[in-house]
């Protein structure tokens, strides 16, 4: 499985990597930004930075992580404003994005890369109330995206600028986060083609759950649903993943797989089908 | 020994008081005939030595007698209620339901059996209004406290008594359970401790040895009362757990108040909101008592160890 959970770092994330860091001052997201490039440059990924500050006083920023310059010349780390790639203010245009996205990684192992690593400080994307759903529906649709491709990214956001319940929905679509989600962490994610569930689910965390399968199962693909790593659900998620479940089977189609006990212990008590 | 008397219409509940095995069967296999005569649908509840005697006294006529083990179904009696609602279910055709139950024998522990008192007591207040459905109680003097046949004389009508002492809608959820010397572990909880109470459940239930299964099943019975803690109960709570000999007890208590005497005693429909997580709790827990009054609710959750 892709890594997941709580992280305390920027490395060690693998080649398709994706983590939600809800960081409270700059210099923080700048150290985990630089363990997780350095991760990438030793693994052969292209790298690239993505920051609301200006290109020149990024360049100077990532200076720790050596030959900054030559890096730059020969195409290894490409450095971008938020503005120069999104429309600041405006809901995520996701399927512009996918498209982006891919290209940059499809160029980046033409040119003789095994990837592309991304990390970027997108707190402004979020800046306004109504941008939020479409925003973390990006976030999922993109990591189920980059489960399949050789593409990692580390996202930032100030979190002392954004609510918890946003935080919290942002940390779920991600496999690993740090500082942002609430004291029963879960994660639901892209998964050999599939989705996978790990982490905690309860009263704290069931309605962040809805949302998130909510935005992960848009109903035009069958969803295969990894339970293995899924450490506690109470009968509230188990509920919850049940009616989503029931709503997509109209559609196309959901199954669950490799259930913990407690899973199939509740459906039995309430008579739930999954 | 007394005898008891038949009825075939209405909601009848009676105790039957017998010393030793042979007092059982010489009023438990008429009571069952004549039930079999009738073409009624008839059920027995029994301890495994019961059963086996029953099985033997009836001969062929065991075959037409649904006999279910009280060690499992019973194990903890609140689950019982939804037992008998599944047979009623499953019996609509039959002229009536007739049937012999015995949680109450001898074996279990004093708080098992102040459960079964109690659910005696929820029998009368759920099936009341049952028009074809005939309850026989068994309860062995020969081997039973003086406090329990006093008990079974309150919780049923009995030959020679006065019928019930009390009105089955006058029941409630008072009371107040004894208290351990000192918890090895108690916390107070709120919202964001939902994860903090199942960490500490596991790594206790874990430590005296507990199945990973029943370690499974208790956490998941612990968090769902601790989380009804958080949304009935004032938003908080508090938790103990200790070892009880060979059971681990866990306590769940808050400030709030539990109205309806039959929480937890059946399965809640697909479409009722709330009320699942004391129907868990009695489904997955050896034991479930739950004290309920000004004073606020306390929710007592029992495992044995060896399961």
């Amino acid at each position: 499985m892709r890594a997941h959970g709580s992280i305390e770092g920027g490395s060690g994330l693998g080649h398709d990597g994706h983590a939600c860091w809800g960081f409270e001052d700059r210099q923080e997201f700048l150290a985990a930004t630089l363990e997780f490039l350095a991760d990438g440059l030793r693994t052969g990924q292209r790298l690239a930075y993505i920051g609301s500050e200006p290109v020149a006083e990024q360049r100077e920023r990532l200076d720790p992580l050596g030959n900054v310059g030559a890096l730059i010349d020969r195409g290894s780390l490409l450095l971008f404003e938020l503005s120069d790639l999104y429309r600041i203010g405006e809901p995520v245009d996701p399927e512009a994005q996918v498209t982006a996205y891919l290209a940059a990684t499809e160029a980046a192992i033409a040119d003789g890369y095994s990837g592309l690593r991304v990390a970027a400080q997108v707190t402004d994307l979020v800046a306004e109330p109504e941008t939020w759903d479409a925003h973390v529906r990006w976030e999922s649709a993109a990591d189920r995206i980059l489960s399949r491709r050789s593409l990692s990214a580390l996202c930032g956001y100030d979190r002392t600028a954004l609510p918890p319940q946003l935080l919290a929905d942002l940390a779920a679509v991600h496999p690993a986060a740090n500082g942002c989600a609430g004291p029963a962490p879960f994660h639901l994610f892209g998964e050999s083609g599939g989705l996978a569930l790990t982490g905690e689910v309860d009263l704290f965390s069931s309605e962040t759950f809805d949302r998130a399968l909510g935005f992960a199962c848009d109903g035009n693909q069958p969803v295969s649903l990894d339970l293995s790593e899924l450490e506690f659900i109470d009968h509230r998620g188990v509920e919850i993943l049940a009616a989503h479940v029931r709503h997509l089977a109209g559609a196309a189609g959901c199954t669950v797989r490799d259930q913990p006990p407690v899973v199939n212990r509740l459906c039995e008590i309430l008579d739930l089908q999954l | 020994m007394t005898t008891h008397t038949a009825q075939a219409r209405g909601f009848c509940h009676e105790a039957f008081f017998h010393a030793g095995d042979d007092e059982f069967l010489a009023g438990a296999v008429p009571f069952l005939e004549a039930g079999i005569s009738k073409g009624e649908a008839v059920i027995a509840a029994l301890p495994e030595h019961r059963r086996e005697l029953l099985r033997g006294a009836l001969g062929p006529l065991a075959g037409e007698v649904a006999l279910y083990p009280m060690e499992e179904i019973g194990r903890n009696p609140a689950r019982l209620i939804s037992a008998w609602r599944c047979f009623l279910r499953s019996s609509a055709d039959a002229p009536g339901v007739r049937g012999i139950g015995e949680p109450a024998h001898p074996g279990r522990s004093s708080a098992e059996l102040e459960e079964c008192e109690r659910h005696e007591h929820l029998v009368n207040l759920m099936f009341r209004e049952e028009r074809t459905l005939t309850v026989m109680c068994p309860y062995d003097t020969s081997a039973l406290d003086d406090e329990v046949l006093a008990g079974a004389k309150r919780s049923h009508s009995h030959p020679g008594g006065p019928g019930r002492e009390s009105a089955p809608e006058h029941f409630t959820l008072d009371g107040s359970l004894p208290q351990p010397d000192r918890p090895t572990l108690s916390l107070g909880f709120g919202r964001a401790d939902l994860r903090t109470v199942r960490q500490a459940v596991a790594s206790l239930a874990r430590s005296v040895g507990l199945s990973s299964r029943r370690n499974e099943d208790f956490v998941l019975a612990a968090c769902e009362a601790a989380t009804n803690s958080i949304q009935h109960g004032g938003g908080e709570g508090s938790l103990a757990i200790w070892r009880d000999g060979e059971k681990l007890v866990c306590d769940i208590r808050d400030a709030g108040r539990i109205t309806d005497p039959l929480v937890g005693r059946e399965r809640p429909p697909v479409d009722q909101v709330g009320g699942r997580g004391l129907w868990i709790a009695n489904e997955l827990c050896d034991l479930v008592q739950i004290r309920s009054g000004e004073q606020g609710t306390h929710v007592r959750l029992r495992m044995e160890i060896e399961g």
